[in-house]
């Protein structure tokens, strides 16, 4: 045990280990700890970036609530989220058991999937835009050509916009989500196949009953990061539709961004900063306590 | 038990199929099934890009004509030269402050990031498990909501619009310190035991054990610190201002202008943005995929 | 191990070397007089004043220069040499603008100058210019006025008097706009459709856009086009003497004349199809001008900067030949009326003593028949008009325009944005909402009416403020 009085020894690893810790610490401090309480502080205040900082107590959360922008930017993103993650990992898993049969050319099949996650969001937007342009654009000439009269426009339409933003999300990030499914589906024991095969087991009662159960951690985080990341959705959007239609696709970021760079409301973006946070939040603690409950390793 | 029953039930007329081919070619038809899958699905990835780099070498009235030539018949390098001798879009200037930002960014990262996390995993200090918590703490906090506090303490630094309001930032990540400390814990303590016997301090600890130990670890953390860097846009479009400080991101935003939208320009511009990490990312896979796979970095 | 430490060492020094070259610049920057917007203002200003005083040292103005390069930049340099002969002690520092979207170019300047970047003079439309004043981004100019005796006046009485916000003018009303309608005469030969006549209905004009519009793909000739602002339906209800916000400051988009109005340009657009839609323009970031340079175009409802735009998409090699015409009017209304709107310049909101001065000479230069000259050279069309400047503008157009005249005939003018302190507001909920009527996410009707109620509650919000 510890005696009260550190010895010469453990005095000087405490002071080897603030060393090692200092060059991290100041800037961690300084830029990641610091703005996350100050994001909560401002939330509270009317300040514009400049001047007299003043406390108005929880009128940004109600403003918030009752601006419909807000609640229209909010339900867009849950939109994007739900649009976009299960269908996501859906894809991703089943490219990923595909990919896990023992075929040639994995290496390659891999990496044209993941050639889209590894460029810049603000490339492959502008080269979608210009796909989906709803006159010149190649995708609607084609459809034309092949005898569709009316083809829709997209990005420009109320209705298509936002699934067309989550298709070209799902294009875009889903080959991230087939390496993680692949790593975890070259960890399932063969065994436990060799096994089924023996109990008369089919390729689905397989898939039912042996792939999917060990798969569920994987699968977890991969929900969690999925919808995570989806709640944070801004780049495409910005460059493609700068949320319209109208507002049929403002999201929760853009909406902050508008009102904090744009308006110079800093207190109230805040605040909206603050409802982003609590969601990742909820979010996050979901997956803390359902890994112990649900997740069968 | 009943759902596996229906199940059996559901999937019964794919058993029917199946049966009907002889078993010697269902191994065969099955894999060329999967293949043909695959194959439609990369075709959807890859051909946006190949339209991408065909329009770039097009003239702007040839890139829209229907059927696509997917080889230009009058290949032209003018949206390149157009836009590599153009004096406000230098994507040369771009290319340039996008990589700075990004290896200062990535190597700063590795130094701190390395350095604390031998303190989290190998040392033992008043506040150790208080302070990690601390770090952890921030790992959920996204960008998007510190973003505004982060802009206040930027411009009360004076660093607005120059390279180190995105380098400073990115440069003490929680995350790295997080990944490293897992990577450390891993290393049996026996090892640096046996050094401390020997005579050595931690720091040489550190840097002659630890540190080639996770070496694998380092390079998975630099590839995305620096991928994440190269295709930040968010960042740069708040802190960046001046058109000879914009990354190759807010570059390529910024090029299309209200006045202009020159497809041939933006694709020469978007496929010098690409193109670069994808080559990399070619040459560097199995860091960028085993990396991953070892560590299931942030998205 | 000794493999390991090389690379380390060499990254260290590199690292060294990089952050010192990097830290001399941002040492530079912090010198040269950077002054955070608001906040201990007094200080700093001491010494930038002592700075100022020292002997033989000009006043540097920085200014932050639009509206006067996007055509050419010799007229930067023009400016600049003219000012500084007059003006021996001030030396004018250009900031270059950042390119982009006018709303990009906007938003970013707004964050440099919180970002307490030293920008002195600064341009904005009609909509920022309230934004600035109400931010402190611009500073009151009346007192310099006085001193002077400079009358604002002479820049235009309705739209200084409109500018006035708490009695005080935040900038000079430098450029005006003038709304008109520019026709490809090819496309008309060919369709065998007369030229329009000054005096036509908007009716008149949206029978003629139907007859221009033909063929398909790379082929389509559009009958008109116009930029995606909420003006460019708005306006017709404005020619008819509808406001944004009435006399009692609620708003007026419920006279029907704006209903009316977006539904002409939605029939214009989704029933006749004879220009491109809503969806495809805003997809395109309004390139109006590019179409029509390319010659796909009949008609372009937009405003005299065209000229300058079509001049620079073409490089002067004109391959068809075009004119312009008043703009269209509705059934009952004065022939001729059109709209536009004032763009302003002013100077930062933390200027103070002998800089202060210094730009406010440069300013009064802008009001200038000077500038007023050089902008007309691009198609600008300055707050005053002299046979002089003029002159440079005929100059400055291909011969086949005729009847470019018009501009400076009298006219009745309608104000393009309002004067309110909202004015952002109200422009983007307007575009918001006609964007959805125009892309058939909502009804005319619905969307007027979610125009009403939601400028309710913006202005409401800015006048609480």
């Amino acid at each position: 045990m510890k005696s009260k009085k550190r010895s010469k020894l453990e005095k000087k690893e405490i002071l080897t280990a603030y060393l090692f810790l200092l060059p991290n610490i100041i800037g961690f401090l300084l830029f990641s700890f610091f703005p996350v309480v100050a994001a909560f502080i401002i939330s509270f205040t009317s300040w514009r970036g400049v001047g007299e900082i003043k406390f108005n107590g929880f009128s940004n959360y109600i403003e918030l609530f009752s601006h419909d922008t807000f609640r229209i930017a909010l339900g867009n993103t849950f939109y994007f989220s739900i649009g976009q993650v299960p269908l996501m990992l859906a894809i991703s898993l089943l490219i990923a058991i595909l990919l896990n049969q023992k075929i040639k050319g994995l290496k390659i099949y891999r990496a044209l999937y993941f050639m889209p996650y590894v460029s810049s969001m603000v490339a492959v937007s502008f080269i979608w835009m210009a796909l989906l342009h709803p006159t010149y654009g190649p995708i609607n000439l084609f459809l034309k050509s092949i005898g569709f009269t009316n083809p829709p426009s997209w990005l420009g339409d109320v209705k298509w916009a936002m699934p067309t933003v989550i298709i070209m999300s799902i294009w875009k990030s889903f080959g991230y989500f087939v390496v993680v499914y692949l790593a975890g589906l070259q960890t399932i024991p063969s065994h436990l196949y060799e096994a089924a095969t023996l109990d008369g087991a089919n390729a689905w009662q397989k898939f039912r009953n042996v792939t999917l159960p060990m798969l569920t951690p994987i699968t977890f985080l991969n929900v969690i990061m999925a919808t995570i990341g989806s709640f944070k959705v801004f780049d495409q959007v910005y460059i493609m539709t700068e949320g319209g239609p109208g507002r049929a696709t403002t999201t929760i970021v853009q909406y902050i961004y508008q009102t904090a760079f744009q308006q110079f409301r800093m207190g109230y973006a805040s605040a909206s900063a603050v409802i982003l946070f609590l969601i990742i939040f909820i979010i996050t603690l979901f997956q803390y306590r359902g890994q112990k409950k649900w997740v069968n390793y | 038990m009943e759902n596996k029953d229906k199940v059996l039930q559901e999937e019964s007329w794919f058993e029917k199929i199946k049966e009907k081919i002889d078993p010697k070619h269902r191994k065969l038809i099955s894999k060329l099934l999967i293949h043909a899958i695959l194959i439609v699905i990369g075709l959807c990835m890859l051909i946006p890009f190949l339209w991408m780099l065909s329009a770039s070498f097009k003239e702007e009235l040839e890139i829209f004509k229907f059927p696509i030539e997917w080889i230009p018949s009058n290949p032209t390098l003018k949206n390149y030269a157009s836009i590599f001798f153009n004096e406000k879009y230098n994507f040369g200037r771009f290319y340039w402050n996008s990589l700075e930002i990004a290896i200062l960014m990535t190597l700063a990262q590795i130094v701190t990031c390395s350095m604390a996390a031998y303190a989290f995993a190998k040392l033992e200090f008043p506040g150790r498990d208080k302070i990690f918590l601390g770090y952890l703490g921030t790992l959920m906090v996204p960008f998007h909501v510190t973003m505004i506090p982060l802009f206040i303490l930027i411009k009360a630094m004076k660093l607005v619009d120059t390279p180190w309001a995105l380098i400073l930032p990115g440069a003490f990540d929680a995350y790295g310190v997080f990944l490293l400390r897992q990577f450390y814990l891993g290393i049996p303590n026996e090892l640096s035991e046996a050094a401390k016997i020997d005579g050595c301090g931690h720091f040489r600890i550190y840097a002659q054990i630890i540190l080639p130990n996770v070496k694998p670890a380092i390079a998975t953390l630099s590839i995305f610190t620096f991928l994440w860097s190269w295709n930040n846009f968010l960042k740069p479009l708040i802190f960046i201002n001046s058109p000879e400080k914009m990354t190759i991101t807010l570059g390529l935003k910024t090029f299309v202008s209200e006045y202009n939208v020159e497809f041939g320009k933006i694709m020469a511009g978007t496929t010098l943005a690409v193109l670069p990490v994808i080559i990399v990312f070619f040459i560097a896979q199995r860091y960028f995929i085993e990396g991953l796979a070892l560590s299931g970095i942030k998205g | 191990m000794k493999n390991f430490k090389k690379p380390v060492a060499l990254i260290l020094v590199f690292l060294m070397m990089i952050s010192g070259v990097l830290a001399g610049c941002t040492k530079k920057d912090v010198k040269s007089e950077q002054k955070d917007i608001g906040s201990t203002e007094q200080k700093k200003d001491d010494v930038a004043d002592k700075k100022v005083e020292t002997p033989k040292e000009k006043t540097k103005i920085n200014y932050y220069c639009y509206s006067l390069t996007s055509k050419n930049e010799e007229s930067l340099s023009e400016l600049k040499s003219k000012f500084e002969a007059e003006h021996p002690n001030i030396e004018i520092v250009e900031k270059p603008a950042l390119q982009g979207t006018n709303q990009e170019r906007a938003d970013k300047l707004t964050v440099m100058l919180m970002g307490g970047e030293d920008i002195d003079l600064f341009d904005a439309n009609q909509a920022e210019y309230f934004k600035f004043a109400k931010m402190g981004l611009y500073q009151p100019l009346d007192d310099l006025a006085k001193k002077d005796g400079f009358d604002f006046d002479t820049l235009g009485k309705d739209t200084i008097h409109m500018s006035r916000i708490d009695n005080q003018m935040y900038g000079i009303p430098f450029i005006t706009s003038y709304w008109m309608v520019f026709y490809n005469k090819n496309i008309f030969d060919a369709a065998g459709v007369p030229y329009p006549k000054d005096d036509w209905t908007w009716d008149e004009f949206r029978e003629t856009a139907k007859k221009l519009t033909k063929g398909e793909g790379s082929d389509k000739v559009w009958g008109f086009t116009m930029p995606t602002w909420p003006v460019t339906w708005a306006g017709i209800a404005m020619q008819q003497g509808a406001e944004y916000v009435k006399k009692d400051g609620t708003p007026g988009v419920d006279n029907p004349a704006f209903k009316d109005a977006l539904q002409f340009k939605y029939d214009l657009t989704m029933v006749d199809k004879s220009g491109p839609t809503m969806a495809e323009n805003k997809l395109t970031k309004a390139h109006y001008a590019k179409e029509f340079s390319a010659g796909n175009v009949g008609m372009i409802v937009s405003g005299n900067w065209v000229f300058g735009l079509i001049d620079s998409n073409l490089n002067g090699n004109y391959t068809f030949e075009y004119d312009v015409v008043k703009m269209p009017h509705p059934e009952g209304v004065e022939p001729g009326t059109t709209w536009g709107a004032a763009r302003y310049i002013g100077m930062n909101g933390n200027l103070k003593g002998e800089k202060r001065e210094a730009a406010w000479e440069l300013l009064k230069f802008f009001a200038g028949e000077e500038v007023g000259k050089l902008l007309m050279r691009k198609g600008d069309f300055p707050a005053i008009t002299t046979p002089e400047t003029q002159q440079e503008f005929y100059k400055s157009l291909p011969s086949f325009v005729k009847n470019a005249g018009i501009m400076f005939e009298d006219h009745k003018h309608v104000a393009e944005k309002p004067f309110h302190e909202a004015a952002s507001e109200i422009d983007g909920v307007m575009a918001e909402e006609s964007d959805m009527a125009l892309t058939d996410g909502k009804s005319v009707d619905q969307a007027i009416a979610d125009m009403q109620k939601r400028l309710k509650v913006e202005i409401e919000k800015a006048t609480k403020n």
